[in-house]
């Protein structure tokens, strides 16, 4: 664990081998458009819940409207000397009606629009597991620099080792020793190392392939987010435009009146 | 309790007293007192306030009345939500600028075929803010000013009851001062006192201040039952082409809608993966 440590210190002061630059340049681009879409997502997250919420209280705004001219209507029905204040209640009946039925609609939009817009907040969940991803990455190439950085520091302490065994005429049994040893360390070393390297270019691939199906999903159900949200408004705005067309109908001979 | 039996009461006691000069006071001062008290007794129960508050008891009034004051509080209400639907319409249509802005952003991110009908959707939906701002000041000027121009003349009616209110009483009190003035003069008369002269020209004065008091409240009354009948056919008919507007106007945002969310759909087919 301390050996990983200073490996990610070495490496952030740039005393590591670099992997290969294309790949790498193409794994930056990619983790900067998601942490890019992570932002954006977030935002847009964040104002769907805003609208959601207005619409809520635009329906909920409308329904008490509704209720508080029902209610004068009442009133006016059971106060009524004069026909004048007899159409006048029916007019507030009229409505009072029309404006409980838009508030109705706008509760249904509601509900539909919270459905459609969930996408947006399951995307933006799932960019834990992108972030996860992304960090199991960079622990596997920290492991794999780790050990070819060990290698480095086996081979040359080996080097040395023969080098100053050759010089020396009588045989030393413990530099002799030390030497299969280290050549023994060397070797487990190299194993890791394959090792090491074969787990990071399967997390490389397996990443590689999940934010491509990533991608793929999110794109369709972001389509279908927007297709699912425009058609609601649009069947909202239909039942309403038909309420108030026949309050319209029903009110017109006001507007002659005056001409 | 007629005032003017009981003073002709008195007055032909008093007479019977002069004529017989036996005086009817030796005779029977009982009944006299008695007769004398119950007049100052009821004087004094009107000039102390211990009667009921003055006011007129007319059942069709009393009912003009409770409805004019239940009215005021049902339109507060009505002209108050008119006021707060308004608002939620400028919140919406912020809300909605706020969105498509935030989905603009986001389909940059996306790109390409995508990327565009977020920024088609994102700019859509900032279109919609300028109609429901559009909307929100429709139903301020043509909804919810008639319903304050309402509260107003609901308002005024209950100055005019404060007024003719006022009248009856000012009537009324002159009459009960008129008969006290009265029974007053008739005792000074009868005296001969030299304030008699005074007293009746006082009580003349408070006459014509009565009739004309009497005038004043009449008139206040024939107006106010014009008044009613005309402000109950004003009212239908503003109030029937507030609804109007406010319904056209509500027609006509859904309908804007429809059409712009409507005019999207044919770009998102042609993004289908």
């Amino acid at each position: 664990m301390f050996r990983e440590l200073r490996q990610s210190v070495a490496n952030d002061w740039g005393g590591g081998r670099p992997p290969a630059v294309d790949e790498d340049r193409e794994f930056l681009e990619r983790k900067e458009k998601m942490q890019d879409l992570e932002q954006q997502l977030s935002t847009a997250s964040q104002q769907a819940e805003a609208l959601v919420k207005a619409q809520q209280d635009i329906g909920e705004t409308m329904g008490q409207l509704g209720l508080t001219f029902f209610k004068l209507g009442k009133f006016e029905t059971e106060e009524a000397l004069y026909n004048s204040q007899r159409t006048r209640a029916t007019d507030f009946k009229r409505l009072a009606t029309a404006a409980i039925r838009a508030s109705r609609s706008y509760r249904e939009l509601n509900a539909q629009s919270v459905k459609n817009l969930d996408t947006l907040h399951e995307y933006l969940g799932l960019m834990l597991a992108v972030h996860s991803a992304f960090s199991d990455r960079s622990s596997a190439l920290l492991t794999v620099q780790t050990l070819m950085s060990d290698l480095s520091s086996l081979h040359t302490r080996a080097e040395r080792l023969e080098g100053a065994a050759s010089k020396i005429f009588i045989v030393d049994r413990s530099r002799y020793r030390k030497i299969e040893e280290l050549k023994e360390t060397i070797r487990a070393t190299e194993d890791a190392k394959f090792c090491a390297i074969r787990e990071y270019e399967r997390i490389k691939e397996n990443n590689r392939n999940e934010l491509e199906r990533l991608d793929r999903e999110r794109r369709v159900d972001f389509l279908g987010m927007l297709k699912g949200f425009i058609i609601n408004q649009i069947g909202y705005a239909d039942k309403a435009a038909s309420v108030w067309a026949q309050v319209v109908e029903e009110t017109s001979r006001y507007a002659k009146e005056r001409e | 309790m007629d005032f003017k039996y009981l003073l002709r009461q008195y007055l032909q006691m008093m007479e019977r007293a002069r004529s017989q000069e036996t005086g009817i006071f030796k005779k029977k001062p009982a009944d006299f007192m008695q007769l004398f008290k119950e007049v100052q007794s009821k004087v004094s129960d009107v000039v102390l306030g211990k009667e009921k508050p003055v006011e007129e008891s007319n059942p069709e009034y009393e009912k003009l009345k409770h409805y004019i004051f239940e009215l005021e509080d049902h339109l507060a209400e009505a002209q108050k939500q008119a006021f707060r639907l308004a608002k939620r319409h400028r919140e919406l249509g912020q809300s909605l600028s706020d969105f498509g802005k935030a989905f603009k952003l986001l389909g940059a991110c996306e790109g390409d075929s995508l990327g565009k009908a977020f920024s088609e959707f994102g700019t859509k939906s900032e279109f919609l803010c300028l109609k429901l701002h559009k909307e929100a000041h429709h139903l301020l000027m043509s909804f919810e000013e008639p319903l304050k121009d309402y509260v107003r003349a609901v308002q005024s009616i209950k100055a005019t009851v404060a007024d003719r209110n006022n009248a009856f009483r000012r009537h009324y009190d002159l009459v009960e001062t008129i008969k006290l003035k009265e029974i007053n003069l008739g005792k000074l008369m009868l005296m001969h006192s030299e304030k008699a002269g005074e007293a009746e020209i006082e009580y003349k004065e408070l006459k014509a201040d009565s009739q004309e008091a009497a005038r004043r409240y009449e008139t206040i009354v024939k107006l106010m039952n014009e008044e009613i009948v005309r402000f109950q056919e004003q009212k239908t008919a503003e109030m029937g082409l507030a609804f109007h507007e406010f319904a056209k106007g509500q027609e006509r945002l859904a309908k804007e809608i429809a059409e712009v969310w409507r005019r999207l759909i044919p770009k998102l087919e042609m993004c289908s993966y």
